[in-house]
């Protein structure tokens, strides 16, 4: 039953109103049940009234009280009932019953005041054929009523234990010797009522069951539209929602009405079409999710795969370094063969050579505190390798989680192969280099060899002298080693680097010295076989030169012949042997700027230190840049006139009393810087200023140093004082337009009293260049 | 990559040098570029364009210089909360690991062994992650 009400809404609402019709039908008939018996008590109890107030009239109320009186003074039963008294009121009780056809018998009762506590009345009289007198009745509320009114009254139908009653009472009076009236008793009539009320109550019954078949009826009746009007809508709702969870969200819900349902059907028609793109959506990221999760795994089994071919590989160490900074004990076996013992008997700190911090290290390769790979540059390059033949390529690669970096991967390859090629290839590399420079620097050669042997000669006769002075014979065996090293000779190389220790380990050990060892020998040995070595590189160049370069004089290949010579070699070498062979150190080609500038400034007299020359040892062909050359001695001049302050400013400024000059090149990425830096009087960017407003230029909201570059402008010049030496007609204009052409640049540098520096900035010019040129 | 778009700060002592690294990073893109000659210019530099548009995005200071060498500056600069977060590089020609380290772990973007070539600077910019 309960799963039925469960179930559906229409059942629901049959059995509500069903339910409603019964208990309506029941309230009814309750209510007419107690209209009839109410009708009932009413006329029964009005006849019986009418009987009790009528019959009481009849019986004389002294007679009655003489009854009464006998039975206080406590005159026996037997002889009471014998009395006229008692058989005359018996005989008017007969009467009145009998005349009024009573089925029941009447009586008189009295209500004397001493049984008023225990609220009995006290049978006086009865109309049957047996006397009785005596205690018995309870007193009921309808006798004290009567006892109060003095007029007859009738009872509700009660019930007890033979049936259901209505009972009537009436007062019978005395008339006192004053004339009134005293009730003495009081006569009660009795009607059993049982079988007329269950009359009426079968007669309900079947009107009842008969109204609430009709009623359940028309309730049906009603209950079909109403259900059906109500319900169909939301069955259909229903449905439509089922088949929507069961799936089928093609179907469209035809509901259209304008009261709650159709509020309800049109949410749900709503919610279905977002539920239905929500799905779609779905069902394309599972979809999507799903291809992704394929190509992912096909990704992770082929990164499977290659990790699995670089472990099967032969060639490569592989081993993991845990974020623990420790080594992973998972790892490939050939890693062994590389080391200089197990790998699983290492810990990291033996694994490298050199001591490094390996905490700070790891940390800062694990949290990726700079990028990974400028990171692995801060770990140690030397490694316990298995034998010193063996050259070893370490690289480091992250296995990276979502986290960050899990894990490092160290792969160690094998290199001697590779290397030991690459050696072969740079000696003979050496070779032709050394055959170059030979051909290249004969002069060189030539006074490389006269200045050796003098100073083979010398050191010679230094060791034979009592006291030996090392420093000077580690002098000439350095300046030798120079000279050697230009000319890529090995064996005179090796035998100065040995010379140059013997000295220095002696020096530092003068007193310690076993005085066994001699000295004199040892070093006299070294420079004979020194000496011996020469005899072989001069043999070799001559041959190879083909003139004795002892002795002949130089023959000079033309410039002409040069290049023949670097084009003779092919393009691949062609920078190279032209850097040899034509091109000479920059430094070189600013020395010869040294001279101008000295010159002048000791006729201005004007000192200045050394000139300092600084080179990277950048070699450039002359010719390229002479223009350049012709123009840059003005600004050395300029230096000389202007820059140098006289030696007592200089003091005052307290500067060193000599002017620091430094002429400094350097290439940085097919560039060519060169700096020309003083530390003498600087440029006054007022004076700057003023003259470039009197050209018309506008030099408002310019800086220092924007309003000095205004030195390149035409006619700006520092000095007003020209003299024969500066003022020339050539400016810093010229030497901005000759820069300018060559595809550089010029930019100055100065502070006011404190020094200037102009820096020269122009391409690296090659080989191909002078093609340009020439062409 | 550090975007071409920054404002670079370039701390370098050596004027010649200073006219080098201004051309690389010029040739690489880079053509805001500012420059100071010490840690101090720097200093200043960086206030008095904290409040313009000029705001500077990136610092490449040299490690020693006179005055207030750049790892004086990188200290200065991570501890204040309007420049903490600008990209730092630190040019150095150590090649001691344990002062790279103490550069690191004071926070710097990546450190530069000189000479800071084209290709240097241009591998060490290209790892450069914006967040």
């Amino acid at each position: 039953m309960l799963s039925i009400l469960n179930k559906s809404i229409k059942n629901k609402l049959i059995f509500s109103t069903l339910f409603i019709v019964v208990i309506a039908t029941v309230l009814v008939a309750i209510g007419i049940y107690f209209t009839v018996l109410t009708d009932l008590q009413k006329s029964m109890g009005q006849r019986l009234q009418h009987i009790a107030s009528t019959g009481s009239l009849l019986i004389e109320g002294k007679t009655h009280h003489d009854i009464y009186k006998q039975y206080v003074k406590q005159v026996p039963k037997e002889e009471i009932e014998k009395s006229k008294s008692f058989l005359d009121v018996q005989k008017t009780l007969r009467n009145i019953k009998n005349i009024n056809n009573l089925e029941q018998d009447i009586y008189t009762v009295v209500l004397p005041k001493w049984l008023k506590k225990d609220k009995k009345m006290l049978f006086m009289a009865m109309s049957n054929h047996k006397p009785y007198i005596g205690n018995g009745l309870e007193r009921s509320e309808i006798a004290s009523q009567v006892l109060n009114t003095k007029t007859a009254q009738y009872s509700e139908i009660y019930e007890d234990s033979e049936g259901q009653w209505i009972s009537a009472l009436a007062p019978i009076f005395t008339v006192t010797k004053k004339g009134k009236k005293r009730v003495v008793a009081l006569l009660e009539v009795d009607y059993d009522v049982t079988e007329e009320v269950h009359a009426v109550q079968m007669n309900l019954l079947k009107k009842s069951l008969l109204w609430s078949t009709v009623g359940i009826l028309f309730s049906l009746f009603i209950i079909y539209f109403v259900s059906n009007a109500l319900s169909s809508p939301i069955i259909e709702l229903t449905g439509h929602t089922r088949k929507a969870i069961d799936g089928n969200w093609a179907e469209d819900l035809k509901i259209q009405r304008a009261d709650e349902i159709g509020i309800l059907a049109d949410s749900m028609r709503s919610m279905v079409s977002e539920i239905v793109i929500s799905r779609n959506q779905l069902e394309d990221y599972a979809h999507n999710l799903e291809q992704k999760v394929k190509e992912r795994t096909k990704e992770l089994n082929d990164t499977n795969t290659k990790l699995t071919c670089i472990l099967d590989s032969l060639g490569q160490g592989l081993f993991l370094i845990n974020s623990d900074y420790n080594i992973d004990s998972l790892y490939a076996k050939v890693t062994d063969s590389f080391l200089a013992k197990p790998l699983n008997a290492m810990q990291i700190k033996d694994f490298y050579i050199e001591e490094f911090d390996i905490d700070r290290t790891f940390k800062v390769l694990f949290n990726e505190l700079i990028p990974f790979e400028d990171g692995i540059s801060l770990l140690p390059t030397n490694i316990r390798k298995k034998n010193d033949d063996m050259f070893l390529d370490i690289s480091y690669k992250p296995i990276v989680t979502n986290d960050g970096i899990d894990k490092i991967l160290v792969i160690i390859t094998d290199k001697t192969y590779e290397v030991l090629s690459e050696k072969k290839l740079k000696q003979k590399e050496i070779e032709t280099n050394r055959l170059l420079s030979i051909f290249g620097s004969q002069r060189e050669l030539k006074s490389f060899i006269e200045d050796a042997k003098e100073r083979v000669l010398d050191a010679k006769e230094l060791i034979k002298k009592e006291v030996i002075d090392l420093s000077l014979i580690k002098g000439h065996a350095h300046t030798i080693k120079g000279g050697a090293s230009w000319f890529y000779e090995e064996p005179i190389i090796q035998m100065t680097t040995k010379i140059e220790d013997l000295c220095l380990s002696l020096q530092a050990n003068k007193d310690s010295m076993p005085q066994d060892i001699n000295i004199d020998e040892n070093l006299d040995n070294y420079f004979s076989t020194l000496e011996n070595n020469f005899e072989d590189f001069i043999k070799f160049t001559s041959s190879t030169l083909g003139y004795d370069v002892e002795g002949d004089d130089i023959i000079t290949l033309k410039e002409k012949d040069l290049f023949s010579i670097v084009k003779s070699f092919g393009q691949k070498r062609e920078d190279e042997l032209f850097n040899i062979l034509l091109c000479e150190d920059a430094g070189e080609l600013l020395k010869t700027l040294n001279n101008p500038l000295k010159d002048i400034s000791k006729r201005l007299n004007k000192d200045l230190n050394e000139i300092t020359i600084k080179s990277d040892g950048s070699r450039i062909y002359r010719k390229l840049y002479s223009e350049f050359f012709d123009v840059i001695v003005h600004y050395v001049r300029n230096i000389a006139v202007h820059g140098i302050e006289d030696e007592d400013i200089r003091l005052k400024r307290n500067k060193d009393k000599y002017c620091g000059v430094v002429f400094s090149v350097k290439k940085v990425n097919d560039r060519l810087f060169f700096s020309f830096k003083d530390d003498g009087n600087g440029i006054d960017p007022l004076v700057i200023s003023k003259k470039c407003e009197e050209l018309g230029v506008d030099m408002s909201g310019k800086t220092d140093h924007e309003i000095i570059q205004g030195i390149f402008t035409k006619k700006v010049s520092t000095s007003d004082n020209k003299n024969e030496w500066s003022g020339l007609g050539v400016g810093m204009d010229v030497i901005k337009s000759t820069v300018d052409s060559l595809g550089g640049s010029v930019e100055i540098f100065s502070n006011f009293e404190k020094g200037t520096e102009l820096i020269v900035e122009m391409p690296y010019l090659k080989y191909k260049d002078v093609n340009n040129v020439t062409t | 990559m550090l975007p071409l778009s920054y404002r670079i700060l370039l701390v370098e002592d050596f004027l010649s040098l200073m006219t080098v690294q201004t051309g690389i990073l010029g040739d690489l893109g880079y053509d805001k570029i500012e420059t100071a000659v010490n840690g101090i210019d720097a200093w200043n530099k960086l206030e008095e364009l904290f409040e313009t548009n000029n705001k500077i995005e990136c610092i490449v200071s040299d490690w020693n210089m006179p005055e207030m060498d750049g790892f004086e500056l990188l200290k200065k600069v991570k501890a204040d909360s309007r420049f903490k977060d600008l990209p730092f590089y630190m040019l150095t020609s150590e090649t001691d690991k344990k002062d790279i380290l103490r550069a690191i772990e004071n926070g710097v973007t990546n450190y530069i062994v000189k000479p800071a070539t084209f290709e240097v600077l241009q591998e060490k910019f290209k790892r450069f992650k914006v967040e």
